[in-house]
Parts: C-alpha cells; sequence; structure tokens
C-alpha cells in the first residue's frame, strides 16, 4: 500500500473508535433502553442432566446441591427478566477464584487447590457462592449458593 | 556537469511523466497534484479539528507539537522504508540500467543522477503528502507567514534524509534479496517466520484489550497514557522532536518562536548528517556501482535451466498456467500485496474486538457496525490498487494480448482472477469476524455481504478498465515500477469517494430502519450490484474497443 493511504486508513482507524467511544454511548433517535429487572437461576447443567435451582428467602438468591466428582464441570443457566431487556448479557463473578472459576459462558471449572481440598476427605461438603450481575448499567444481582457434596475419601469416580 | 544534467532531465522525465512540452497537459497534471495535496491537508485539519474537540490530546484545545512529532516519525518511517526499497529497484535492478551503462559516461554519474531523481520524486511525494499535513497544522494553530515558508525550506531539506538514509540501507538489501532469490527455502521461511510474527503481534495485542471498556469513565486512564506517550516523543525521542521544532518553530507560552536555538542547531546538524551520508555512500558504491548494476543483467545469471516436457493444456488452462507463472515470479509485487491480504482480516479483527470491548448502545454498535464496513472496503480497495498496472506491468509484451488465438476477453479476465478471488476469500473472513462481532440476522449480513463483494470484484474491472483507458506498458518496459501511475492516483480517489458514499449510505439506512435491517441490506446488496455491473460493462466495452476487430469478433 501506498504511504498516503497507510496514513489515511490509521488517522480514519483512531477516528472511528474515538468517535464510536464517544458518541457511541448517546441514545439513537426512538431509542428506549429496557433494563434488567431481575436475574432468575435456573439450573445447573452437568453433561445432559439438569439440577433445578431453589429460590431462598433471602432475596435474590438461589440455591443448589451437586455431587463432586473428578474434573467435575457444569453450567449455570438462568434467565433475564423481562424478556425484552436491551442488554441480555450477564457477567459472572466466582465468590472465591481460589477454587473455582466462572467462564463468560457461565461454565463452572474447579482449581487444583480445590479438587485437593475435596479429595483429601477433611470435608463432606462446601457451598461455593457465585454471582450473576447484569451489564446494562444498573448491575442488578443473582446470587447462586451451590453446595458441593464430597464422596467418602477413597471413592472418586475418574 | 551538462552530462549529469541531461541523465538527470531523461530520467526525471520519464519518471515523474510530466509532458512539459505539452502545457495542456502540464497544467491538467500540476492542477491534478495540487488537488491531491488539498484532499491530505483536508484530512489532517478534520483529524487536528476532531482531536479538539474531544480534547483528546490536550484539554486547552490544541494539538501539542509532540502530536506532530509522532506524525513526523511515522511520515519519515515509512518514507525510509519505501525509499530503501526503491532506491534498491532503481539503482541496480531497474532496466533503463541496461541502456544507461552504455553512454560514454562514468558510473558515480549515473548513480548520482538516479540519487537526484529520486530525491526530487521524494521532494515531490513531500509536497503533495507530507507538507499539507504540516501547512494544516499552521491553519489550524493560525501560525504566521513565517511557518509557511520555514515549513517550506524544511522539508525541502528533509527529503533527503530518507532518500541517503535509503540508499544506504539499499547496498546491504541488494545482496539480501539476490542471496534470498537464490535460495528459496530460506526466503519462504523467512516469510513464513514473519507472517507468525504478524500473527502473534496481532494475538498479544487483541489479548491486551480489556474486556469491558467506557471510554468516557476511562477517559482520565487513557488520557494519562497519552501524555506519557506524547512525553516519551518530545524528551525520549528528542532528535524527531527538534525536527518538528526546526520545521513549525518552537512552542513558547501561547505562540511559536522561531528564533531559536533548538531548530537552528538542528537545521545544521541535519546538513551536516546529510553531507556525511551522502559521502559515505558515494565513496563506497563509487568503485562498484556498474559491477553491482550488471549482477542483475541476464548474461550475469548463472542458473542452469532444466529442460521440460512441453505440456499441451486448454486454451483456457493455458492462460490461467501462464498467469500462475507470472505471478508465481514477480515475487516482490505478489508478496506487497499478499501481505496487505494477510493484515487485512487481522485489522477488522482489532477493530471488532475494540468495538466489543467499549461500553456503548445501541446507536453505539450501529456506528461499529458502519465502520467495520467502511475498514473493510478500504482496506480491500486500497490493497488492490495493483490492479491498476495489471496490463501494463507485461510492458510492450502486453501486444501479445491481441495476437492470441482467442477472444482477448479470456486472457484478460484471467490475469483479474488472482485479485478477484483473493478479494473474495480476504472478503468472506472479514465479513465473518464482522458477523461474530455484530451478530446480526444470517438474511442481512449475506446481503450485506454480498453487496461488499460486487462492489469490491466492481471496483477491481473499474481498475482494469482505467488501465485499459490509460496504458502505461512504456514506463513499465523503462522504469519497472518506479514511476507516478496515474492511474493509480484515480482508482485511489475514486475507491475512496465510493467507500465513503457505501458507508455514509449504511449508515443512513441502518438508522433509518433500526430493527428491520432487511430492507437497509437489500438496498445495499442492490447499490453494490448496480457499481458491479457498471464497471463490467465499463470493462467489456474497453475490452472490445481496444482488443477486437471485425475479425476477431466472429472468432
Amino acid at each position: 500500500m501506498k504511504k498516503p493511504i497507510i496514513f489515511i486508513l490509521s488517522i480514519l482507524f483512531v477516528l472511528s473508535i474515538v468517535i464510536t467511544g464517544i458518541l457511541g454511548v448517546k441514545m439513537g433517535a426512538g431509542e428506549t433502553i429496557t433494563y434488567v429487572d431481575k436475574i432468575q437461576c435456573t439450573d445447573l447443567i452437568v453433561g445432559s442432566d439438569s439440577i433445578a435451582a431453589e429460590e431462598t428467602d433471602v432475596l435474590n438468591t438461589y440455591k443448589s446441591t451437586i455431587d463432586y466428582k473428578h474434573d467435575l464441570k457444569f453450567a449455570l443457566k438462568y434467565l433475564v427478566l423481562p424478556d425484552n431487556a436491551t442488554y441480555k448479557e450477564v457477567k459472572f463473578l466466582s465468590g472465591n477464584e481460589k477454587w473455582f472459576n466462572i467462564s463468560k459462558f457461565g461454565i463452572v471449572s474447579f482449581t487444583e487447590t480445590f479438587a485437593k481440598i475435596a479429595e483429601n476427605g477433611s470435608f463432606k461438603r462446601l457451598t461455593l457462592n457465585a454471582t450473576l450481575r447484569s451489564t446494562d448499567g444498573h448491575a442488578i444481582e443473582a446470587f447462586y449458593k451451590i453446595t458441593v457434596i464430597f464422596p467418602p475419601k477413597g471413592q472418586f469416580s475418574l | 556537469m551538462k552530462e549529469l544534467k541531461a541523465l538527470v532531465l531523461m530520467q526525471f522525465k520519464d519518471k515523474i511523466n510530466w509532458k512539459y512540452t505539452n502545457k495542456k497537459a502540464l497544467f491538467t497534471k500540476v492542477l491534478f497534484e495540487l488537488l491531491k495535496a488539498i484532499i491530505v491537508g483536508g484530512i489532517a485539519y478534520v483529524f487536528y479539528f476532531i482531536c479538539t474537540l474531544f480534547s483528546i490530546f490536550s484539554m486547552y484545545n490544541k494539538i501539542p507539537l509532540s502530536v506532530m512529532t509522532i506524525i513526523l516519525t511515522f511520515i519519515l518511517f515509512i518514507s525510509v522504508i519505501s525509499c530503501t526499497s526503491g532506491l534498491m529497484n532503481s539503482l541496480y535492478t531497474a532496466d533503463d540500467n541496461k541502456v544507461l551503462i552504455t553512454f560514454p559516461l562514468s558510473g558515480n554519474k549515473i548513480f548520482l543522477s538516479k540519487i537526484i531523481v529520486f530525491l526530487f520524486n521524494e521532494l515531490k511525494r513531500n509536497f503533495t503528502f507530507s507538507l499539507p499535513i504540516f501547512l494544516a497544522y499552521g491553519v489550524f494553530t493560525g501560525l504566521s507567514f513565517v511557518f509557511y515558508l520555514r515549513a517550506f525550506i524544511a522539508f525541502i531539506v528533509l527529503s533527503a534524509l530518507p532518500v541517503l538514509i535509503g540508499a544506504l540501507l539499499s547496498i546491504p538489501l541488494f545482496y539480501i534479496v539476490r542471496f534470498l532469490n537464490r535460495f528459496y527455502i530460506i526466503k519462504y521461511f523467512l516469510i513464513l517466520a514473519l507472517i507468525g510474527f504478524l500473527f502473534y503481534g496481532a494475538i498479544v495485542l487483541i489479548n491486551m484489550i480489556p474486556e469491558e471498556f467506557n471510554m468516557i469513565y476511562a477517559w482520565p486512564t487513557i488520557y494519562r497514557v497519552i501524555q506519557e506517550v506524547l512525553n516519551y516523543f518530545q524528551f525520549t525521542l528528542f532528535p524527531l522532536y527538534f525536527l518538528t521544532i526546526m520545521i513549525i518553530g518552537k512552542p513558547e507560552s501561547l505562540s511559536f518562536t522561531y528564533i531559536n536555538l533548538e531548530g537552528w542547531a538542528t537545521f545544521g546538524i541535519l546538513i551536516g548528517i546529510l553531507i556525511i551520508l551522502f559521502l559515505v555512500i558515494y565513496y563506497g558504491v563509487k568503485k562498484y556501482y556498474i559491477r553491482m548494476t550488471s549482477l542483475t543483467f541476464e548474461y550475469a545469471k548463472k542458473e542452469t535451466i532444466k529442460e521440460k516436457k512441453n505440456k499441451v493444456y486448454s486454451k483456457r488452462a493455458t492462460f490461467f498456467h501462464k498467469e500462475f507463472i507470472d505471478i508465481s515470479r514477480s515475487g516482490n509485487y505478489i508478496s506487497s500485496f499478499l501481505s496487505a491480504y494477510i493484515i487485512i482480516p487481522i485489522i477488522i479483527l482489532l477493530l471488532t474486538r475494540i468495538f466489543s470491548a467499549l461500553v456503548i448502545r445501541y446507536y453505539g454498535s450501529m456506528l461499529s457496525w458502519v465502520f467495520t464496513i467502511m475498514f473493510i472496503l478500504l482496506s480491500i480497495l486500497s490493497a488492490n490498487i495493483g490492479i491498476t498496472s495489471i496490463f501494463s506491468r507485461e510492458g510492450r509484451a502486453a501486444i501479445m494480448n491481441r495476437t492470441l488465438p482467442t477472444k482477448p476477453i479470456f486472457p484478460l479476465l484471467n490475469k483479474l482472477i488472482i485479485f478477484i478471488v483473493l478479494s473474495i476469500v480476504v472478503a468472506i473472513s472479514s465479513l465473518v469476524i464482522f458477523q461474530l462481532y455484530a451478530n446480526l440476522d444470517y438474511g442481512v449480513i449475506t446481503l450485506i455481504g454480498l453487496g461488499i463483494i460486487f462492489l469490491i470484484v466492481g471496483m477491481i474491472f473499474f481498475g482494469a478498465f482505467l488501465d485499459l483507458k490509460n496504458p502505461q506498458n512504456d514506463q513499465y518496459a523503462t522504469n519497472g515500477g518506479d514511476f507516478v501511475n496515474p492511474n493509480e492516483i484515480s482508482y485511489v480517489v475514486v475507491s475512496f469517494i465510493v467507500s465513503l458514499i457505501y458507508t455514509f449510505y449504511s449508515y443512513i439506512l441502518l438508522n433509518e430502519n433500526s430493527g428491520n435491517f432487511i430492507v437497509a441490506a437489500i438496498k445495499l446488496f442492490l447499490i453494490g450490484l448496480l457499481v458491479l455491473l457498471v464497471c463490467l460493462s465499463l470493462f467489456i466495452k474497453y475490452v472490445k474497443a481496444f482488443y477486437f476487430d471485425s475479425t476477431e469478433g466472429k472468432r
């Protein structure tokens, strides 16, 4: 490519980001934003199985119980209300990143530290706290308490 | 001295392509160059205006001098690269060397004449590109007339810097290229390593982009980083900052002073560096110039030619095979436009990744879609600039196309196939990246994508039409690629205008039909199709006009 073309494209590259970043936060003509009212946790998906979530007495808090297996991974399922919310994306936050991580698609995976705790037999169960937060700027949250039950030492299925 | 003047004028006429005997042609040419300078200056002015409007570089509604240092660094960097490769071709491998060395002149004079011609060429490029950017700064900042005079003189001197650095670097580059041309495996390994490095760099850069990024909330941090970069250019790269002072003047409170130690001392040091560089190159190459030049001549080649059995292909396959061989032999030409095609999807990925990180509303998303469409179009159309010399590059051999025992449209179309295929592949990969970001309805993205592809293919036919209409075969036969091709300028100007109109129209359509993009997508598809049909008909019309006669038409 010629020198002036590279120069002009570079200027346009920078300007397009600046213009979008600054003007892009403005509302469009006739646009109304429907903000998220509530995030409702529905179930945990482990392979082809589903474990339903129960709503607790504490506001926006849900719970489920799951049996621990080696290399266990499961998905957090949820509903964003109302259905016509403009921004339906949800951000997942792990309560303890040393123990477990949640991907941006809601897949929970355990760390090696947690696997050691789980498999050394010192605990029978542990409760993990996950938070689901809306990304529309209002930060509506749902809290998911997942109780993991460990089998007796030596009975881990691999 | 007379001999040198004659040599310079002879090459100058060929390279700059100024028909100075024809006053009307000269006037048109000057007007066109002036228009180019005004367009570049206008874009630079808009850039300064927007940066000031959003207080990007300074809270005091101005463009700091260090911003101009960054621009100057960028210009010098690209100039050194283009001068190095251009001078390597012009000094050692250009076809006119075969004629020039037969003149009763010393090699020094040929060498000097080539450097002088290149310097004039660089000067012309600077007056139509670099100087307008700085003049726009002067107009925007409201500088006095002293600045314009100073900038003009400064650029005359500054133009010699990349030329002389390029001349120095072209010596080792010449031997490196010769070595790589002999050992293809190393050459291809290096190309692959470069592509790998490019991908790695792009991935590192993309991973550096935060997942969520609100430009307004994060503005204090961004502004601090911008100031750190500006300070780096002002204090760490101070020679370049002083060069900027030499061109513009020294900022003192709210105005600029023109009599200062930094500016004039830099001017003196620059002159000194230029003299030293010139002496090193002149005395370094003096004895060996003719020998180096003749290394590229046909008789100096020691390659053994392996005999191959003649294989009979069908008519169409023959032309395709011939094009494939032509392309695989034109290393520099093909690698430059292939590298552009590889970079485009990476740039689009980087752009969409930045857009997806920005915290924006619906209007922002729409702006980001439109800007992505604009970048796909502008970058692919710019990468296809080689289409404007596709027939002329054959030089005087192009006449053979008229003698081929088939309709001329087939060999001519075969020349375009590589551009069409590569452009479609790059457009599709860029559109896939765009779709992953925008998540539009499949029908909508297919129609918009087809519209973009039709427009790109249409512009390929338009570039080929320009080459047919205003052929530059003589220029390529004499100078290789080392001259200003007017078709390239026309193609770039039209491509930018078409891309910007298409982008602006897609903005209007998407904005008007928010929520129902299918109507907008159909209209954009139809525009692309229309451009394709118009350009294709122009191309066919000119092929018929230049290649068909009544007997060929019946074949």
